[in-house]
């Protein structure tokens, strides 16, 4: 009755301001302070000289002219790029290719899930202490498997030598999140209609032609999102496999964005004093670099939405 | 999620590789990938039970005396024990308040119109693309301020709220899409309160997401590594990635206690994703894919 006479404000017909802002009190307030806050104070840091104690020096944009001139940010970004480059040309695609061959089967797909999407639910950390055994030079699984098959001269010294380091760090990553890409592509091409694939079969294609002529363009739209997250989530590189397998070394070679921005914040087991206004520095390019590259990849995703 | 029901639920009635070669390989192909990601922990659990000289002359042979031990001096040196305990308060601590805290958030901007509401949700849309490492200085800062650095309750209330864009987002969009109005008005007609349909009707009825979202949250505070790192004073507050960083960094050169630090932090992982594969699996790709 009442909602006749006044003019209906809420949707449902009950609920009060009070109660709508009692609700959103702690969430939100929590938010703002815990995260809102901090991340806006982060920015304003950047411009300042800060160790952690005592009073916060204004320096102007001297931590961003260090940036420029610091080997180690250089050295994370073309590893954040590397990643990328592993991420889309390896991971991706070949979720893509044991997704496929995974609904061609009948029997035993769920065992094999399991085994696949294993590293995804383990911690980085503790996955970087298995590859620390599978790359020991001496006694490590990938050698020793090399030395047993012959391949002698392969078996390299993977995270000492600065050429190989670098990749070293990053395959671990790439090889984990394999399983996730598994699943997403296996339910799309599950839930892709039948009928289509009948009667392509009926028309006479043979596999590989449903394949390149139905299954891929259907499944493009996965694709662009599976690429999507994977750009995004690449960038940063992981921060347990440099932390734990060499340290950003031999000679500062590979040092990812996150291992650094730990490095710098975490003082206790890196070097000495914090410099907390010049991590924030390198904290928001990570976030600058991270935007650009969304907003690249939503104009990349919109392009192909349209076509 | 029918595309799941399929996968997992029903079994097909076709076979689609009718020649025997190509079924051949195709599967040869997808067991070698099975045993790539699976061999090397059972090599590492082997390892756990060999002497570090076994481990140097013979990698590949099965250990000549089981050195059990291994495994009891690793849980104790390590302090294997405190940390899964700290790993259990933190993720069901984190995953819990999150998920009130989210399901708080949502409800209003599910159901009711209020001031500044579209502001609102952009804007916690927006700081949803946020990096995680934007706000940990000066939330360092802070918590070091008001003295609660480097304590549980602070790193789990902390770790807690910055999952809420997300939660907020999917339980909105599953309350919206799913929680018929119709009870609610029911209820409000039986002279319900906003507090009572909320707790009464939206919480239960919006089960399923919470579950998925639940999984999703406890496996990424399971495995979170920086934030636990950063915001701990010391190693009384590490989870088992932390501790198992902190180990590596220690242990560097007694490989088969580490390798058995590795097995006995990898088993409640193992167990629980042998319990729960289908959910875990679900959770996961749901969670991160809703996330784009």
């Amino acid at each position: 009755m009442r909602a006749l006479t006044k003019p209906r404000r809420l949707r449902t017909g009950y609920g009060s301001n009070l109660g709508i802002f009692l609700f959103l009190l702690l969430p939100l307030g929590g938010y703002a302070l815990l995260n809102v806050y901090p991340s806006l104070l982060s920015v304003y840091y950047s411009f300042n000289d800060y160790s952690g104690f005592g009073q916060l020096e204004f320096v102007g944009l001297r931590n961003f002219i260090s940036m420029t001139e610091d080997p180690r940010v250089r050295t994370a970004v073309i590893n954040g790029f590397r990643n990328m480059f592993l991420v889309l040309f390896f991971q991706v695609p070949f979720g893509f290719v044991l997704a496929f061959l995974l609904s061609r089967i009948v029997r035993g797909s769920k065992a094999l899930i399991f085994f696949f999407f294993l590293p995804v639910v383990i911690s980085e950390a503790l996955l970087a202490l298995l590859w620390r055994f599978v790359y020991n030079s001496d006694w490590g699984l990938l050698n020793t498997f090399l030395r047993s098959v012959g391949l002698n001269f392969l078996a390299l010294k993977w995270l000492s030598n600065p050429k190989l380091a670098p990749w070293a760090v990053l395959v671990p990553g790439v090889w984990q999140w394999v399983g996730f890409n598994v699943v997403l592509f296996l339910a799309a091409i599950e839930g892709l209609p039948q009928e289509v694939l009948e009667a392509a079969k009926i028309d006479g294609a043979n596999g590989w032609q449903q394949l390149y002529h139905v299954t891929l363009p259907m499944l493009r739209g996965v694709y662009v999102m599976a690429t999507i997250l994977a750009i995004n989530g690449s960038l940063a590189g992981g921060l347990a496999y440099p932390l734990m397998l060499t340290q950003g070394g031999p000679f500062q070679v590979s040092y990812t964005l996150s291992f650094y921005i730990y490095r710098l914040i975490a003082p206790r087991w890196g070097s000495g004093v914090a410099h907390w206004g010049y991590a924030a520095a390198v904290v928001l390019l990570n976030f600058a670099l991270v935007s650009i590259l969304s907003a690249l990849t939503w104009r990349f995703r919109r392009g192909l939405a349209s076509e | 999620m029918t595309t799941f029901a399929r996968r997992w639920g029903t079994t097909r009635d076709i076979s689609i590789l009718r020649n025997r070669m190509t079924r051949g390989a195709v599967y040869a192909f997808l067991i070698a990938w099975a045993l790539i990601n699976f061999l090397p922990i059972v090599w590492v659990a082997l390892a756990g039970l060999k002497t570090d000289i076994e481990i140097f002359n013979q990698p590949f042979a099965l250990p000549e005396q089981w050195k059990f031990e291994n495994y009891r001096i690793a849980y104790q040196t390590a302090h294997i024990g405190r940390y899964l305990g700290n790993s259990a308060v933190f993720s069901i601590g984190a995953t819990s308040l999150g998920l009130c805290l989210a399901a708080l958030c949502a409800f209003p901007f599910a159901r009711f119109n209020f001031r500044l509401k579209s502001a609102l949700w952009v804007f916690l849309m927006a700081m949803f693309l946020m990096p995680a490492s934007m706000r940990i200085i000066p939330l360092i800062v802070f918590l070091m301020r008001i003295g609660l650095y480097g304590t549980m309750p602070a790193i789990i209330v902390a770790y807690a709220t910055g999952g809420i864009p997300f939660s907020t987002f999917f339980l909105r969009a599953f309350m919206e899409s799913t929680i018929p109005r119709e009870l609610e008005e029911a209820a409000v007609i039986d002279g319900a309160n906003m507090l009572q349909v909320f707790i009464r009707i939206i919480v239960p009825l919006s089960a399923p997401a919470l579950a998925t979202l639940g999984i999703f949250n406890f496996v990424t505070a399971w495995n979170e590594l920086f934030f636990v790192l950063l915001m701990s004073r010391d190693t009384s507050t590490f989870t088992i990635p932390a501790g198992v960083a902190n180990l590596s960094a220690k242990m560097i050169t007694q490989h088969s206690l580490v390798a058995s630090a590795f097995i006995i932090s990898f088993i409640p992982v193992l167990i629980v994703f042998i319990l729960g594969q289908r959910q875990v699996v679900k959770g996961m790709t749901t969670g991160a894919v809703k996330g784009v």
